[in-house]
């Protein structure tokens, strides 16, 4: 019983890690370069964006709603804060583009979670909407693309310290995975919000003012879709109205694949990371194993679903009381 | 050597049950009843909270199955004797018993006329249905209740009260029910609502069996023909209720008249004393619920605020506790006049809630058993520079709470679910009291667990309050727990303050015909 029980947290809690060190194994086996020191800064460096994304929406699913149109706020965040100073008010300073980015990112956060949290409208549609409109305002605004972005604002993105061979990316997923780990498992925010997640009503009628809660998750990642869209900006020196169409998908399977339930109430910033690396350290090993490109979807998918598989039995086998 | 004969008042004798028992780890619930039902009767069946009178309907109607005792239902070819072991709803339903449930369940969506003939549409042919037939039954369903909808409505749009008196309809008229139980159907319904649907069974009742539970004793005596009184899971009498009034019946349910139960160890306060007033109430409503309700809580008492389920009484706890918005009226305590508000402003004022749905309003799921119990207090559980979360903090409020409470958990990280019922019942007043709150609100905390536990739980109150000198507002649905733990107790009778009784003044008695509406 107990060797079964520690089975079934190893397949779920640790999953994700040990789908990670396979990763590594079969990675080696394929390319023995996989395993160095740069490739290994690379796969993390590439992450990063996606991590962030990845950071944002796990709150969001913790209290058990969701946010679609990140992938679009990811794109309209850069680009409005660089057409800002670079054509509409040129003789602003170039460093005012950085906050200005944040700030769409609370914007967009901050209206879907009105319609959701408080006009009570659903967060999926919305979501979904918004997704069509704020990408059609992108394409609108920049029907070519956005070249020669001022320094500043690709400093986070691009930049190498240690002769060129440590990005700088590093260090800001570091710092933002150490925000978020502090925030959901030291303060009491974090607890608030899988409250709020496993039983809003509960939570409510416990004190917890659960609209603040939410109305807090939803800017979060509002913030951090415009944040990541920053860096990888950042990283391509550029801005297409395309970035991040479609990537929300990506999102949250990283997110479901590092064990927050959908339904809320539980979840970990540590695992939402780990579903990230995965994902990314798979593109890269069946990039380098020459996979036909176009089996890659349908490996990310087997992986997500035996995931999902996984936890659908913790799930089960928790709810029966 | 049978209770009643052939020659019983009614009609043909429908359905016989003899001594049947049925016992729940540390409770009796039935003990050796037996109860004829018989066409062309209605047959109220009443009793206290826990008497009985739920269980038997629910095995009648197979949902529970029995220790001893058997069921004869008379059926169209004679008395059958129903094999109680494979006895369940469906064999239920073959034989003609149907039941009421207290809550009706329709396909919201759907309407009326599709909601009556989803299980079995009415065929014209093999492949179309008879549209004609179908409405026309669905109207002749309406009229008999005067409800003036088309059969096109769709149910979400029917009232509350009048989907009630729908499946009432759906189950007596279009189904083939020869007996019929009801479960507390009329608690949802106005006194004219009540009129409609008994003067429908009236109507009848002359080819089906009719059983009813009901809290209400006034609606016996006006529209039953028969009724049977439970008490701690006996059958005391079945009689006519020709040779029954108010009174008479109200003594059968609560019983002798017994010294008032008391904790020994504890000490209840002296009301003559005048006692400082810490929260008081003045002229309190939220339609439709209840309205103009005044009152005072004293340090250091426990106020019982009881009623029927659909007198207010609950949703006036929940305004109290700002879970629900006041309409109208003001609370004042420690000085402040509260604005309704929100039960995390309440929370700030020292004012917490208790809620009688654990499952749905109580518990958090997903969660450990350590994070249930803090769940009020994680700010205050914090600790600088950075405001996190001390875990030796954490686990020091678990720990005093699972040996204040003697709450059974196996450890602080294990589940809720992982609890008895009880036990979880104790992790929600556990937090609750790790607020240090000065005013407790607590609709039912002794709902839907063990005698025990109830005990343990009721005579924790009573000593909590006096060490922590707060207030409680209880809600109890058993009188005699109400008279164990209060100093006061305030009944509430269709949204109205009904009566007061302080503790020397108690009557099990008396505070039944309070609640009942007797004057």
């Amino acid at each position: 019983m107990r060797l079964r029980s520690f089975l079934v947290l190893a397949m779920t809690d640790f999953m994700v890690w040990v789908l990670l060190a396979i990763l590594m194994v079969a990675g080696y086996i394929v390319e023995p370069r996989f395993i160095t020191i740069d490739n290994l800064l690379n796969i993390i460096s590439h992450t990063t964006p996606l991590a962030i994304m990845v950071f944002g929406l796990a709150l969001l699913l913790m209290i058990g709603r969701i946010d679609l149109s990140m992938e679009s706020t990811y794109a309209l965040g850069p680009i409005v804060a660089n057409l800002l100073v670079m054509t509409w008010f040129p003789s602003l300073p170039d460093f005012f583009a950085l906050p200005v980015c944040i700030l769409i990112g609370i914007c967009v956060g901050y209206f879907n979670g009105y319609l959701s949290v408080k006009l009570g409208v659903s967060d999926f549609l919305v979501g979904l909407a918004m997704l069509l409109f704020v990408r059609g305002v992108v394409k609108y605004l920049i029907p070519e693309g956005l070249y020669g972005i001022p320094d500043s604002f690709c400093y986070l993105g691009s930049e190498r310290l240690l002769d060129g061979r440590f990005p700088v990316t590093i260090i800001v997923l570091a710092v933002v995975f150490t925000a978020f780990y502090l925030i959901t498992r030291k303060r009491p925010f974090g607890r608030r919000l899988l409250a709020t997640g496993s039983n809003r009503e509960a939570a409510f009628i416990s004190g917890i003012n659960t609209n603040r809660v939410q109305m807090t998750a939803f800017v979060v990642a509002g913030a951090m879709a415009s944040f990541a869209g920053m860096i990888s900006a950042g990283r391509q020196l550029s801005c297409t109205n395309g970035m991040g169409e479609d990537y929300i998908m990506t999102v949250l399977a990283s997110v479901v694949l590092g064990g927050v339930v959908m339904t809320g109430g539980r979840g970990t910033i540590i695992g939402a990371l780990g579903g990230a690396l995965v994902l990314q350290t798979l593109e890269n090993v069946l990039t380098l194993s020459d996979v036909n490109p176009f089996l890659q979807d349908a490996v990310f998918g087997f992986i997500l679903l035996s995931a999902i598989v996984f936890h659908g039995v913790r799930t089960r086998q928790a709810s029966r009381y | 050597m049978e209770p009643e004969s052939e020659n019983g008042p009614g009609g043909r004798e429908s359905l016989r049950i003899r001594g049947i028992s049925k016992r729940y780890p540390g409770v009796t619930a039935l003990d050796g009843v037996d109860l004829v039902l018989r066409k062309g009767e209605i047959h109220g069946l009443v009793g206290k909270n826990g008497a009985g009178k739920s269980t038997v309907v629910k095995i009648l109607y197979g949902v529970t199955n029995t220790d001893a005792g058997n069921i004869e239902i008379n059926g169209a070819d004679g008395p059958v004797e129903v094999r109680m072991a494979d006895y369940n709803p469906i064999r239920a339903r073959e034989m003609g018993v149907y039941m009421v449930p207290q809550e009706p369940v329709f396909a919201l969506d759907l309407t009326i006329e599709e909601n009556f003939f989803m299980a079995n549409p009415l065929m014209k042919g093999f492949l179309t249905m008879d549209r004609e037939e179908m409405r026309d039954r669905t109207v002749r369903c309406l009229r008999d209740f005067e409800l003036d909808f088309s059969p096109n409505l769709k149910i979400r749009d029917v009232p509350m009260e009048d989907r009630h008196l729908l499946y009432t309809a759906l189950v007596v008229d279009l189904y083939p029910s020869r007996i019929v139980l009801l479960d507390e159907v009329t608690s949802a319904l106005r006194k004219n609502k009540c009129d409609i649907l008994f003067a429908y069974l009236n109507r009848v009742k002359k080819d089906k069996a009719i059983a009813l539970i009901t809290h209400r004793v006034k609606e016996v005596i006006e529209f039953c023909d028969l009724v049977t009184v439970f008490r701690n899971g006996r059958r005391v009498v079945t009689d006519s209720v020709a040779n029954m009034d108010e009174g008479k019946l109200a003594n059968l349910i609560v019983g002798e008249n017994v010294e008032i139960p008391k904790f020994a160890e504890a000490s209840y306060i002296d009301l003559s004393a005048d006692p400082k007033p810490m929260l008081s109430a003045r002229g309190l409503s939220c339609a439709p619920f209840f309205s103009d309700i005044s009152f005072a809580l004293h340090e250091g008492e426990i106020l019982g605020v009881t009623g029927l389920v659909e007198s207010g009484a609950p949703q006036l706890l929940r305004c109290l506790a700002g879970v629900e918005e006041l309409k109208g009226g003001s609370v004042s305590f420690k000085g402040k006049t509260l604005p309704a508000a929100t039960p995390d402003f309440a929370l700030r004022n020292g004012i917490v809630y208790g809620t009688n749905d654990r499952l749905n309003e109580g518990n958090f799921p997903e969660l450990s058993v350590m994070d249930n119990i803090n769940a009020c207090v994680w700010s205050r559980l914090a600790v600088p520079p950075f405001g996190f979360l001390s875990r030796s903090r954490e686990e020091e409020s678990y720990r005093e709470a699972v040996s204040s409470f003697n709450l059974k958990s196996h450890s602080p990280r294990s589940n809720i679910l992982s609890l008895s019922g009880g036990n979880q019942q104790k992790a929600i007043l556990t937090r609750l009291i790790a607020t240090g709150a000065s005013i407790f609100i607590l609709d039912e905390p002794t709902k839907g667990i063990d005698v025990g536990t109830v005990y343990e739980i009721l005579r924790y109150l009573r000593q909590k309050i006096i060490s922590k000198n707060c207030g409680i507002i209880v809600n109890l649905s058993s009188i005699e727990e109400m008279l164990l733990v209060c100093d006061r107790v305030l009944t509430i009778v269709d949204g109205r303050m009904a009566g007061e009784f302080h503790r020397s003044e108690f009557s099990e008695d008396a505070i039944f015909r309070s609640i009942q509406g007797f004057v």
